[in-house]
């Protein structure tokens, strides 16, 4: 199902990011950075990404993960995925 | 009015800064080299009485000069009833600033004498009145004005070779402002115009250097400031020498770069044989000057880096190198005139050379030195102590009159001390 | 030259002067000519070696950009990156060959550092991170940037060259990080070096209470020196209005291992991440816990490898995966932990400190010993002979000098608290509003400390520096 707005792409992205960074009162923004979330860093930020390719059935290649500066670059790159693959 | 008091309250703050660096460099220990030295008109230079500090060129030490300017404990003028004052006359080999008073090899003397003596109630006391850097005019200057006040019975020039090198002006590898330099004159030494002319410094002026050396010595954060300023200047020099080529003056027949290492080993080359003859004359008037006030004169050469390396391949490599038969012709030189005068002596540089090669350990050099090279260290002075002691105890007639129960003449006489007097006012 | 001596700080004031003089425009090219002056006082033909590589480099960054091609940019990337790493690789391996037939190969200064920021420039590229440079000049001053071509910091193409040419000089600031980084060094380093360098060199004459001693002293001296040189060479940057990325954040305070090593020459470690452990771990994404083992295990070791090729350096990059990976398997769990005991919060961050200390020291004795054999020993024997405790410390002391070792861990706390409490920071928060005495006072205290800063430069022993810094061979 492609999401029309960005906010619902943060939305669907929200449970996942809970989950996986254990923080179950997480509250996604546009311009966050592993540097604003406790407990979000090199390590498991590729965690996160699984998690996303496999909730949204998309994948991603090394480039496109290491150029996303924030929480928004990367709502925005789910889009994209979704776009084109449908 | 403002800006007065904020200027002085800055002014303050610099005064804390300084204070505490002052304590923190203090409780750091902290050691910067001290200047021991004053500048004077009869020697040029010599040691500062009074100073002290330390001396970090070779080895660590905390020098102490004593009040009358010589680089040892006090000793009183009149000698202490049944002492056997023997004094050394010499240059820094004699100072020996490497090494703390008691490891120096006049302490072994004494030590060593002490159970010979002991025996008819005497004991030795060895007085240093050695100058570092000092050449054979200012040894012999120090033995005529400052050594016969304190009635040594036995005079030993520690001779180094090197120190002919410096018996001429035109072949002095250093000339400091102000040494002197004597010429022959019809087959008398005298000293040569540029010396009879030099003004010496000025009195206050001296006073003054001397006054601020000794603060600075004292105050840590001064020593920091003068061990700076001296270390960029030789920094900047460093930098004009090699932008400008060395393109010093040389004077026609310059001697070649490294004539400082090599010369002294080869005493038959002809640019050699006028400082020998100076040096000869030296001990000449030396041999004299100790006749005329009853003492008993001896000369013990030292030995040079190369003769005594604990590394005998160097040992040969050089011998190779200058070419030389062997590279004790200077002492061979040494003992050919003193045997001819009648003048006792003791070359080391055999001994020495012996020593570090069957103990295979250096007989010179420090933890900041290059292996072997350099002044005498701890065992060194051991060693040179052990061999004065035994060749004084089978040789000196001084030394054997008093040990044989026979009282040796009393020497001072009011007559002597007007002889010094006179003969004090010819040198000015 | 080395970074504590005088002929640098003149080589930096005749620089600076110049760069003050010269128009804007033109300062890329005069930031260029002293890096490469800088660079031929250690070596000309290694200074050859580096133009060589930047040329390479910017040419091949710019086939990598312009090429509509995926595939070919992708191939022209790869085979560029090996070459690089092949040239990286030839001088590490040399460097631990004996000397053969031609003589010891020396491997060029700063290669490490140079050598990644090249390989990281074109990687951007290709990502699409960055655009091609084309200024070459501006290029060239990148990756010879001496302030940084010594030891770092690893700073990003895209970061240095948007800030070239730099309009602003800020003198002040990079004197006085300079000045802190040469005290960092003379004061602090320098003295706990003798001891440490005293425990290492004689690890089997000596007992536990010194063993323990250059335990705990070598993560210090080692933080100490490397941070100074860190300071040195940002204050240097900042002089010529460059900023440069910081090496260390209070490192001792993390309160774990992933946290350390987010704060430890920190410049290095991301590049690491960036560059290498993220595409490792992007390719084994699907293999789970084996496939993180596995890339922190490569980045760990490749860590240890690039300060040399050794079993020490090796085996300290293999103690440090074996930490990371527990740490990564156990975060959750320990969170869970804690978010139930929130009484236990500050215990367990102290208690965190403390182990990841430990956790440090030990694998820098396998960094720092001679063998990996002296390092075990070390370790064992540390904790033995507590009987002759005070002789031994005794002993050290003695060795190494007492005035020293007190200068040294007198200086490191001074040190701490000085991190700690940011008096630079507190000095700009209040400076406005001080009345004028302060101001003056203040700035009076601080030029006459570095009057005998320099003083205390000058007077040092001439001749080869006693104490050379620890991480400008690498």
């Amino acid at each position: 199902m492609p999401f029309t707005t960005r906010i619902e792409v943060l939305e669907a992205l929200t449970p996942v990011f809970r989950e996986v960074l254990d923080d179950s009162a997480l509250v996604l923004r546009e311009n966050m950075t592993a540097a604003d979330v406790e407990g979000w860093d090199s390590l498991n930020h590729i965690d996160l990404i699984v998690a996303i390719e496999k909730k949204f059935k998309v994948r991603f290649t090394t480039s496109e993960v290491t150029s996303l500066k924030n929480v928004g670059e990367l709502a925005d790159l789910v889009q994209t995925k979704l776009a084109t693959s449908h | 009015m403002r800006f007065f008091k904020d200027a002085a309250l800055a002014a303050l703050s610099v005064a804390v800064v300084l204070s505490f660096s002052e304590i923190v460099l203090r409780l750091a220990g902290a050691k910067y080299p001290a200047s021991l030295y004053t500048s004077e008109k009869e020697r040029g230079y010599a040691l500062r009485p009074n100073a002290e500090g330390w001396y970090l060129d070779e080895g660590e030490c905390y020098i102490k000069v004593n009040s009358d300017g010589m680089r040892d404990r006090e000793h009183s003028l009149e000698p202490p009833p049944n002492t056997f004052r023997i004094a050394f006359i010499g240059s820094s080999e004699s100072a020996a600033l490497q090494v703390p008073l008691e490891q120096r090899f006049h302490a072994e003397i004494e030590r060593k004498l002490k159970p010979a003596l002991a025996v008819h109630g005497w004991k030795a006391e060895v007085l240093d009145f050695g100058g570092p850097g000092y050449g054979m005019a200012q040894e012999y200057l120090t033995l005529r004005n400052h050594v016969w006040k304190y009635h040594p019975r036995i005079v030993i020039l520690l001779m180094s070779v090197y120190t002919v090198l410096k018996n001429t002006r035109r072949l002095s590898p250093d000339s400091e402002a102000g040494v002197p330099y004597y010429v022959l004159k019809d087959g008398q030494l005298v000293p040569d115009a540029a010396t009879q002319s030099a003004p010496g410094p000025s009195r206050w002026r001296q006073a003054w250097k001397d006054k601020s050396s000794d603060w600075a010595n004292q105050i840590d954060l001064l020593s920091l400031a003068r061990t700076a300023q001296i270390n960029l200047g030789r920094k900047i020099e460093k930098m004009a020498g090699t932008v400008r080529l060395r393109a010093r003056r040389q004077p026609a027949n310059a001697p070649p770069p490294d004539y400082v290492r090599v010369w002294p080993y080869l005493p038959d080359l002809p640019q050699m044989q006028e400082p020998w003859a100076i040096a000869e004359s030296f001990f000449d008037l030396m041999k004299k000057e100790c006749d005329q006030q009853h003492a008993e004169f001896w000369i013990v050469t030292t030995d040079m880096n190369l003769q005594t390396h604990v590394d005998a391949s160097k040992r040969e490599a050089f011998r190779k190198e200058i070419g030389a038969a062997t590279l004790f012709a200077s002492e061979a030189r040494i003992e050919r005139f003193t045997v001819a005068h009648n003048i006792h002596t003791l070359l080391l540089a055999p001994i020495l050379a012996d020593y570090s090669a069957s103990h295979h350990v250096p007989l010179h050099g420090f933890f900041n030195t290059q292996v072997d090279i350099g002044h005498w260290n701890e065992l060194g002075h051991r060693v040179v102590g052990d061999a004065i002691s035994e060749e004084l105890l089978s040789h000196s007639e001084a030394l054997r009159n008093l040990l044989a129960g026979s009282q040796p003449d009393v020497t001072h006489k009011a007559s002597h001390a007007r002889e010094l007097q006179s003969s004090l006012s010819d040198l000015r | 030259m080395s970074y504590t001596s005088v002929e640098f700080l003149a080589y930096l004031a005749c620089a600076a002067a110049a760069y003050r003089l010269c128009p804007v425009r033109a300062r890329s090219t005069l930031l260029l000519i002293l890096s490469y002056l800088f660079y031929c006082t250690w070596d000309i033909r290694a200074a050859g070696l580096l133009a060589g590589a930047t040329l390479f480099t910017f040419f091949a960054g710019k086939s990598v950009g312009d090429r509509p091609s995926h595939h070919r940019a992708e191939l022209t990337a790869f085979l560029v990156v090996c070459l690089l790493t092949a040239y990286l690789m030839f001088f590490k391996i040399a460097a631990v060959m004996p000397g053969g037939e031609w003589g010891r190969v020396v491997m060029p200064l700063g290669l490490s550092y140079y050598t990644f920021k090249l390989i990281g420039y074109l990687v951007d590229i290709h990502w699409g991170k960055i655009q091609p440079e084309q200024r070459l000049v501006a290029f060239a001053a990148y990756v010879a940037f001496f302030p940084q071509i010594v030891a770092g910091p690893i700073q990003r193409a895209g970061d240095f060259l948007e800030q070239v040419p730099p309009d602003r000089m800020s003198i002040p600031d990079g004197v006085l990080r300079i000045a802190w980084g040469i005290f960092k060094k003379l004061v602090i380093a320098d003295s706990l070096a003798p001891g440490v360098a005293y425990v290492f060199a004689h690890v089997k004459d000596l007992h536990g209470a010194a063993l323990l001693t250059g335990f705990y002293l070598y993560p210090l001296q080692l933080y100490v020196d490397f941070s100074a040189l860190t300071d040195i060479a940002i204050g240097t940057g900042l002089l010529f209005g460059i900023r440069s990325p910081e090496n260390f954040n209070r490192p001792f305070t993390a309160s774990s291992i992933s946290a350390y090593w987010r704060r430890w020459h920190m410049s290095l470690t991301t590049w690491l991440t960036d560059y290498v452990f993220t595409p490792l771990r992007m390719a084994t994404r699907y293999a789970g816990k084996i496939g993180l083992a596995f890339s922190i295990t490569v980045n760990m070791v490749a860590i240890g490898l690039w300060h040399g090729l050794t079993w020490g350096y090796f085996t300290f990059g293999l103690v440090h995966s074996f930490y990371l990976i527990v740490d990564a398997l156990s975060v959750k769990r320990r969170a869970r932990f804690l978010s139930v005991r929130p009484k236990l919060d500050s215990l367990a961050s102290g208690l965190g400190c403390i182990l990841t200390f430990h956790m440090v020291a030990l694998a820098l004795v396998f960094f720092r010993a001679r063998s990996v054999g002296d390092a075990a020993w070390l370790l064992s024997h540390a904790l033995s002979h507590w009987s002759s405790l005070g002789a031994d410390l005794l002993q050290l002391a003695a060795a190494a000098g007492s005035h020293a070792l007190v200068v040294g861990i007198a200086g490191y706390a001074i040190l701490e608290i000085a991190e700690r409490r940011r008096p630079d920071l507190w000095w700009r928060r209040t400076r406005p509003v001080v009345p004028r005495w302060v101001r003056w006072s203040v700035q009076s205290a601080v030029v006459t400390f570095l009057c005998v800063g320099v003083a205390m430069l000058l007077a040092q022993p001439s001749g080869p520096n006693q104490h050379p810094f620890l991480y400008a061979i690498f």
